[in-house]
């Protein structure tokens, strides 16, 4: 299985991924990166706050940019309207 | 070969040489591992338990979709499944996470040492109901603290139990784990790990990196995880 790397940046900086992970194809990796930004959030959910500037860069093993997800995408977010 | 194990023994209770004897007279064969092989599956009946003389061991169970939960790691020293005793299978599979050393412990045999050595039974005993306040321990974390605190945690409890083998000093120590792993501990992900284990590096707590945890300032981490370690039971029972 191919290696990919998932660099995370928000507004703190890049967290670059040293260790990299042996995935089936683009499609797995990005599904590892949506998971990895849903488990951020989710922590952000708990202490009040979510901040979606922030991004998941997937880079193969030669650390070539293959996708980017945006936090905003990794989840559907609904707003009531205000009346 | 066991003598991590007897070092963990000690730490709590004072083993004679007689008991020493039996102890090592029961493990009766050697097995070597490769990383990332599930050595023990659910389900399967066991006539022995498996005591890891040196590597990572998780236990571990997994969802259908993949999701796969670490309910505990073992270190050099411990018993990966003496609760397989009693239970005769497992409800959940052992893995290696590094190249593993086992010593196998044929349960005929623990029965006839236990029936010599009444008090070693009830050493056995003390050490199934520790790695019962791990998981609970463990339970703590997944359901209250946050990511940080749990990466925090996993390490303060680490250091204190590879520290009781002689595998850890006031620096640091050794850790052959992915942040995958790290993450199936402590139901998060990778990327997620990826992100807590930088904010502890740039806050000065605890680097981990190259398979190495440093600790740089154990205070903050201590205090990042709330670690209380009065449930290792570090001195043994008390009165």
């Amino acid at each position: 299985m191919p290696l990919y790397f998932l660099d995370v940046y928000n507004r703190t900086g890049c967290s670059r991924d040293e260790e990299g992970m042996d995935l089936a194809d683009l499609d797995a990796a990005r599904a590892q990166a949506v998971e990895g930004i849903r488990s951020i959030l989710q922590d952000e959910v708990a202490h009040g706050a979510i901040d979606f500037e922030g991004r998941v860069e997937v880079l193969d093993a030669e650390r070539r940019l293959l996708l980017t997800v945006g936090y905003r995408e990794a989840v559907a977010l609904r707003v009531e309207k205000e009346e | 070969m066991i003598e991590s194990h007897l070092l963990k023994l000690r730490a709590r209770f004072p083993i004679s040489e007689e008991e020493e004897a039996a102890i090592r007279a029961v493990v009766t064969e050697e097995r070597h591992y490769r990383a990332d092989k599930t050595i023990v599956r659910a389900g399967e009946v066991l006539g022995y338990s498996t005591l890891l003389l040196d590597g990572l061991l998780s236990r571990y169970k997994d969802l259908r979709d993949g999701g796969r939960q670490i309910t505990e790691l073992h270190v050099a020293g411990d018993f990966a499944d003496m609760h397989a005793y009693t239970l005769r299978h497992l409800d959940h599979a052992v893995m290696t996470l590094s190249p593993c050393r086992i010593g196998i412990a044929r349960h005929e045999d623990l029965r006839a040492l236990f029936a010599a050595h009444p008090r070693l039974h009830d050493i056995y005993w003390f050490f199934t109901n520790v790695d019962a306040s791990i998981d609970r321990e463990w339970t703590l974390s997944l359901g209250r603290r946050d990511a940080r605190g749990r990466v925090a945690h996993l390490f303060c409890e680490l250091g204190v139990r590879l520290g009781l083998v002689g595998m850890s000093d006031e620096t640091g120590y050794d850790l052959a784990l992915t942040q995958i792993d790290i993450a199936e501990c402590l139901g998060l992900t990778s990327v997620h790990v990826n992100r807590v284990l930088k904010e502890l590096r740039e806050s000065g707590i605890v680097e981990f990196r190259g398979g190495r945890v440093e600790i740089l300032d154990r205070r903050a981490l201590e205090a990042a995880a709330e670690f209380d370690p009065a449930y290792l039971y570090l001195t043994g029972p008390k009165g």
